[in-house]
């Protein structure tokens, strides 16, 4: 049990240090839009690799388990909901954009990354 | 860089945390980590209501509290792949209930806990 909490907390990190970085740098080429396309780049590329890894790997092997808690750790719901909130605090519109827009696009990565 | 060790070491928390409930809980998966989305999802919210009020911490500290350990202790991509799976399983009415769940209520426990952060800022004046 140990060995697979660690191994889950050690993926975290390292998938929320890339979140943050990311997130750095694309609010850096994003700064002129109101919708934080950030988080959406994140949660829908880190669909896509789970999908591509659930496919094509051996699911109960460490290599795997290591991978898909990176993944795990790089994308977030909390933040994807925090920030539909938030948006709705200024325009509702471009909050039931976000909402929706990142639920379609996050399912469709991982439909296709698991059966690509 | 002292932001990313903050943010590396609570999401090592959060992120065990994620992992010990999914393992205690294993039997259903699904209803863990709806769990811990809308877990989550308030704390993120409330603690983002609230944020005038912990002006005392440091920038380090917040961005490792809120961005690392609920960032990693929440997770969107199990989210899309465990409806995937329930899809691949023809579990298709099952599929749906989890989707509406998670979202619908992940976005109610965002506003609850929104609310409630700027209600505590409210009283203090």
């Amino acid at each position: 049990m140990l060995k697979y909490v660690i191994l889950v907390g050690l993926g975290a990190a390292i998938g929320s240090v890339i979140r943050y970085l990311l997130t750095e740098i694309f609010n850096y080429c994003f700064c002129k839009f109101k919708i934080p396309f950030s988080t959406i780049i994140i949660n829908v590329t880190g669909s896509f690799l789970l999908g591509l890894l659930t496919s094509n790997m051996v699911n109960n092997s460490i290599c795997f388990l290591f991978l898909s808690s990176i993944i795990g750790g790089y994308t977030t719901f909390s933040t994807y909901m925090n920030e539909t909130v938030q948006l709705s605090n200024e325009k509702i519109y471009i909050s039931v954009f976000y909402y929706l827009i990142t639920a379609v696009l996050g399912i469709l990565a991982a439909f296709v990354g698991f059966y690509i | 860089m002292r932001k990313t060790i903050y943010i590396f070491i609570f999401a090592f928390l959060g992120g065990s945390a994620r992992g010990l409930l999914s393992y205690c809980f294993s039997d259903n998966l699904f209803v863990t980590i709806i769990f811990i989305n809308l877990l989550g999802s308030f704390l993120l919210a409330f603690i983002t209501g609230l944020i005038p009020r912990l002006s005392k911490f440091s920038a380090e500290f917040l961005a490792g509290l809120s961005t690392g350990l609920i960032g990693g202790f929440t997770t969107f991509s199990t989210f899309s792949m465990q409806f995937v799976t329930l899809f691949k399983n023809s579990e298709i009415g099952l599929a749906f209930i989890y989707l509406i769940t998670s979202l619908f209520l992940g976005l109610g426990f965002a506003l609850i806990g929104y609310q409630l952060g700027t209600k505590f800022l409210g009283r203090k004046g």
